[in-house]
């Protein structure tokens, strides 16, 4: 039983965090775009194939993954730099259908355009850090461990950031009425801009993060994009906390769930979750009714 | 200080403001008067660019500021303090009144404390609530706290509307009482929007009536609560 445990349950458990800090990068910047700026960000999840593929090709010139990761996060914000003064710029305040084409749209093109560049196949990212670390007598990778690590620290850094400073302040005084944040002096553009660029640079880090892990190939978004919308869904819209939350769920869900059944079936369990949420709780598990 | 001439402001095709002139000096209190939907309400929105006029200027200190963003013309110290209050309910009062120094982007950290420590001062009921959200307040507390987020970057010019709708009389006085030794003390200007005619009369220097989006008279608030024609058209 105690080696059921540990030999089986223990890992599954870790790659669930691990999973659901990945998956809470992505919603987290999802969810804070959209309370903030009322937009559903579809192509969300390409920043996070980006990511991997700038990685991916640093990593071809210079084989250090420790300078592959800040240059590959550097290119996905400047993209979500150019993107949101180019494109999301002129969704502000606009009809939801213009939001649905335009991002959708956006991210179908950013799918091809990886195909182009890089073609469709399959890539694999050597893991920077081999070493395996026994846990109660588990072999673990250190790898892994590493990505949790930085996960909760990026996440408390974000959540310090909204809560603890002035711009989080601001940041929240905009996502709650922005007319009257602009009368009072706060440059809302520019809030956009930022929380934009950060949101998807956060989308960026967990691709490239994930690489080693899992595959580099042109449609990487859409598996991860598809849970985190589910994860902001079953959170409440805009909610950070519920997207948090929901983020370890989703992922636990997932590892432990394919330990007794297959993975494919693991990862329809997720939207079982989904289906239940919404019918017992519609605005989502941290949402208050008729509020977003 | 202040001049409007000829502003021109539409809401899609109805035509609200039809040419408003009007000129607040330094140091002055102006009330700018008349009933519901005669356009007072869009005038100050008008002044802070927050609906885009037609046609006409906005003058401020000798600036044209009527074709300039919201944040801009706030920073240039002018504060806006909208008659649904607007405080952000899910900030703390204290975020809410640093939130209220965004256009005063030079302000030092220790001059920030200061300015605090005033609107604690002139309000001491938000100093007891001070990290509690702001939906928690009263109605009139948070009209206390609006007014206080508006004068924490010492502007130059407040834009006041309809402070005392939705309070109860007792607090209503306590305000006026407030406003009054703000404008003597911090050498305040003030344009004032307030339906309450006889109240605003009481505490401005001159005022301007407004009917279908046009002036229909101004004066000292002498002249005009003794004249007949706005005792009329205010319903004093």
């Amino acid at each position: 039983m105690i080696d059921y445990l540990i030999y089986v349950i223990l890992p599954q458990v870790l790659h669930g965090l691990v999973w659901g800090t990945v998956i809470a990068f992505i919603a987290l910047g999802l969810t804070i775009i959209f309370g903030l700026m009322d937009i559903v960000n579809f192509a969300h999840g390409e920043y996070y194939m980006v990511g991997a593929f700038m990685g991916y090709t640093v990593m071809s010139v210079i084989p250090n993954f420790w300078i592959a990761v800040p240059v590959a996060v550097a290119c996905v914000a400047v993209l979500g730099l150019f993107t949101e003064f180019i494109l999301f710029r002129r969704l502000y305040g606009r009809d939801p259908i213009f939001h649905l084409l335009l991002t959708f749209g956006l991210g179908m093109m950013f799918r091809e355009a990886a195909q182009l560049i890089w073609g469709a196949e399959t890539k694999r990212m050597e893991v920077p850090v081999t070493a395996t670390v026994e846990l109660l007598g588990t072999v673990y990778p250190v790898y892994r461990l590493l990505i949790l690590g930085i996960g909760i620290c990026v996440i408390l850094f974000i959540w310090y950031l909204l809560r603890y400073t002035s711009a989080g302040a601001k940041i929240r005084a905009v996502a709650q009425d922005r007319t009257m944040a602009w009368a009072l002096g706060i440059k809302v553009p520019l809030i956009y801009t930022s929380v934009f660029v950060g949101g998807v640079a956060l989308a960026g880090f967990a691709g490239i993060l994930m690489s080693p892990i899992n595959f580099v190939y042109p449609t990487m978004g859409v598996d991860v994009i598809l849970r985190a919308f589910i994860v902001v869904v079953i959170g409440g819209l805009g909610n950070v906390m519920g997207a948090l939350f929901a983020s370890l769920l989703i992922g636990e869900v997932e590892a432990l769930a394919s330990i007794w059944i297959s993975p494919t079936i693991a990862e329809t369990l997720v939207f079982v979750i989904l289906i239940i949420t919404m019918i017992v709780r519609p605005a989502g598990l941290f949402g208050k009714a008729g509020e977003r | 200080m202040l001049e409007v001439k000829d502003l021109n402001t539409f809401y899609g095709k109805s035509h609200i403001l039809q040419g408003v002139n009007l000129d607040v000096g330094e140091g002055e209190i102006v009330c700018l008067l008349g009933r519901n939907g005669v356009g007072k309400s869009t005038t100050l929105k008008s002044i802070m660019g927050l609906v885009t006029p037609s046609r006409g200027t906005v003058t401020f200190e000798g600036k044209q500021i009527q074709k300039m963003r919201p944040d801009v013309i706030a920073r240039m110290r002018i504060s806006y303090i909208p008659e649904d209050r607007r405080i952000f309910s899910r900030l703390s009062v204290k975020e809410n009144l640093l939130i209220g120094t965004s256009n005063a982007p030079d302000m030092t950290k220790a001059r920030k404390e200061e300015m605090l420590e005033k609107a604690y001062m002139y309000f001491p009921i938000l100093k007891e609530k001070e990290s509690q959200g702001g939906g928690y307040l009263s109605g009139g507390q948070q009209q206390m706290l609006a007014i206080a987020r508006g004068l924490m970057c010492d502007p130059k010019l407040v834009l006041l509307d309809e402070p005392f709708e939705g309070l109860a009389p007792v607090i209503i006085w306590e305000l006026i009482d407030i406003i009054k030794k703000l404008c003597e003390t911090e050498k305040m200007t003030l344009l004032l929007v307030e339906q309450k005619a006889a109240l605003a009369l009481k505490m401005s220097d001159r005022g301007y009536v407004l009917e279908k989006g046009l002036v229909k008279c101004e004066g000292t608030c002498q002249f005009l609560s003794e004249s007949e024609e706005v005792r009329e058209r205010c319903g004093l």
